[in-house]
């Protein structure tokens, strides 16, 4: 039984349709990064899969339950960090830790002590006193504390210098992840995440458009460095000029037949994004 | 249940300053007039001759929450020219303090009139109090969009907005009560100690503090119940209001009534809210003098009580919907 099982979402804001037969799936043990551009959709999806907002059809499951209307019971299993910092800004670190503490009843408080031991958030500090950077440690230590069995994170390293950003995932990855969890992320800073996906899925306009595991992906999609002029074979996805030459992006093809003819590598997800979505315009230079 | 105790504690700690120190503050001012009034009436040295006493004894003191022009005019009409030259505070003291020439009955009056009078500010500071945290109960969190980490919570809208609710009207009101206790017991005290030799024992025998307690919880258990579709309604308008909660709670119930008024000629609505405010009385401890109508088996207690689970239905939708602003 998938993780997240989403298949047609719709939903439009009056005449905006944020989502528009959107599909993704997410096995246990996977870390699938939701890639696009601002407005695609990314947001509107995590906050369905969470029972944030209500969908205007389509079929969602999230850990065998529906999110608009068994929230409550859903976040005992999933927790989520959004782009903004979302602590009440009023609390205490200390009764933040008390109230998690009396409602949710996975928290584990000596987790989140320990996490927060690493980091100068203070426990009698006032949640609104903290950086955006401590806020999100704080975050990070009650989400770690609550062993969720999905984690939903959008864009959380939004506005956080290089330091955090790479603590944080460092923390993710060591003091979160385990074979039995999932993990949801979308972010800008593709680069940033893509060593540490095993899937991804890109959306476009409200419409999954790649749905794909890193290893297939490396697989199915090559990327060719040639020098300008060079005849290649076969039709490429994509393929724009740059300084050194020009870059192909080709789909189920074989390495070897580009022997001689250029570097053959695998395309970087923002690469592949951008072939995927303007493919059928590449075609034509 | 846990869970249930632990939302009500995060309500005292958004809200509890707010409910503590209102009261707080009342206690200082109220304790402070006392003494004023007390010591200045020692220096006046206020002797009543029995035509007063007679007088004073039918005279209204203006801690029945009446302006003093008002008190002035009640005097006269009283044929009282010559105590209504005396300030307000002046006859109360002297009326308080004239323990020796009371019955124990007139004495009894007197000192549930003082105690309702020491609670009054009390009970009209913590209503303002609850009406802001009620504004702000479902309408804060959006704009912070601390909203979001709640329900990342396993919360559910229901027992949320149940937790702000019952907070607001049953657990807050406990430190109102505190204070209204401590002023009433060093107001007694403050009595006891300026009346005359001997005479305060009559006073604490005569004031029944030891049932205060009782009253006020029993009072705002009761308040509590008949404001139930006011409190409701204000969580309603908080949980669904854009902006401005407090406009959107106050302006719409008046634009109602003004409509009813130019279409219907009728005030049907206005009767039913101001009727549904009479439940005041209950605070003042004047339970037994209370309208018929405020009978807790009467239907407008019950016809209440179905509206304010409409609106608590209505504020579930609404914060079940909506996220940030």
């Amino acid at each position: 039984m998938p993780v997240i099982e989403a298949r047609g979402l719709r939903k439009a804001f009056k005449d905006v349709h944020a989502l528009d037969g959107f599909d993704m799936t997410v096995e246990r043990g996977r870390i699938v990064g939701l890639i696009g551009p601002n407005g695609s959709g990314k947001t509107t999806a995590l906050k369905a899969m969470l029972g944030l907002s209500r969908l205007d059809a389509g079929e969602l499951h999230v850990l065998d339950r529906t999110p608009a209307d068994e929230r409550a019971a859903l976040m005992q299993q999933v927790a989520y960090i959004p782009d903004t910092g979302i602590l009440p800004r009023w609390m205490r670190v200390r009764d933040l830790l008390n109230y998690a503490e009396a409602v949710h009843p996975r928290f584990d408080r000596e987790v989140a002590e320990r996490q927060l031991q690493r980091t100068d958030v203070n426990l009698n500090k006032k949640v609104r006193v903290l950086s955006k950077g401590m806020h999100v440690q704080l975050h990070l230590a009650v989400v770690l504390a609550i062993g969720a069995d999905l984690l939903v994170l959008d864009e959380p390293t939004l506005g956080l210098d290089i330091l955090y950003r790479q603590q944080f995932y460092d923390a993710i990855l060591n003091d979160y992840f385990t074979a039995e969890r999932s993990i949801v992320v979308t972010t800008h800073e593709v680069r940033e995440i893509e060593h540490i996906l095993t899937d991804v899925v890109f959306i476009h306009r409200g419409k999954a458009c790649l749905s794909i595991s890193m290893d297939q992906l490396a697989d199915e999609y090559v990327k060719v460095i040639s020098a300008e002029h060079t005849e290649l074979p076969g039709t490429p996805l994509y393929r724009h000029r740059t300084i050194a030459g020009q870059e192909s992006i080709y789909q189920g093809v074989t390495p070897q037949q580009f022997e001689g003819l250029g570097e053959v590598t695998t395309p970087n997800l923002a690469e592949l994004f951008v072939a995927v979505v303007e493919g059928n315009a590449g075609r034509q230079t | 249940m846990k869970q249930f105790a632990g939302l009500l504690k995060r309500e005292w700690l958004e809200h509890g300053g707010a409910f503590t120190w209102s009261p707080g503050v009342v206690l200082l001012v109220v304790l402070l007039a006392g003494l004023v009034t007390l010591l200045a009436n020692q220096e006046a040295d206020v002797s009543l001759t029995i035509q007063e006493r007679q007088q004073l004894s039918e005279y209204t003191p203006p801690a029945q929450a009446r302006s003093d022009t008002e008190t002035a005019g009640t005097a006269e009409q009283n044929g009282m020219g010559d105590v209504s030259d005396m300030g307000a505070m002046e006859i109360l003291a002297a009326m308080v303090l004239d323990v020796a020439g009371s019955t124990d009955a007139e004495l009894k009056q007197k000192m549930s009139l003082l105690q309702m009078g020491v609670a009054q500010l009390f009970h009209l500071v913590f209503i303002v109090i609850a009406t802001f945290a009620l504004l702000a109960s479902l309408y804060d969190e959006r704009k912070d969009a601390s909203v979001l980490f709640w329900k990342s919570m396993p919360v559910g809208d229901v027992s949320t907005v149940m937790s702000k609710l019952v907070f607001v009207l049953w657990v807050a009101p406990v430190v109102t009560i505190v204070a209204i206790l401590i002023a009433q017991f060093l107001g007694l005290a403050l009595v006891s100690v300026f009346v005359e030799e001997g005479m305060g024992g009559r006073v604490w025998a005569a004031s029944g503090f030891w049932w205060q307690p009782f009253a006020l919880v029993v009072g705002y258990v009761q308040f509590g119940l008949w404001m139930l579709p006011f409190a409701a309604w204000v969580m309603l308008v908080s949980a669904a209001a854009p902006k401005l909660p407090a406009l959107w709670a106050f302006g719409v119930p008046w634009v109602l009534v003004l409509l009813e008024q130019i279409f219907f000629s009728s005030e049907v609505l206005a009767e039913v809210i101001t009727h549904q405010f009479k439940s005041w009385s209950f605070l003042r401890g004047a339970g037994a003098a209370t309208a018929d109508s405020l009978n807790p088996f009467g239907m407008q207690l019950w016809g209440g009580m179905v509206i304010a689970a409409l609106f608590l239905a209505g504020a579930v939708y609404f914060r079940r919907r909506n996220n940030e602003i």
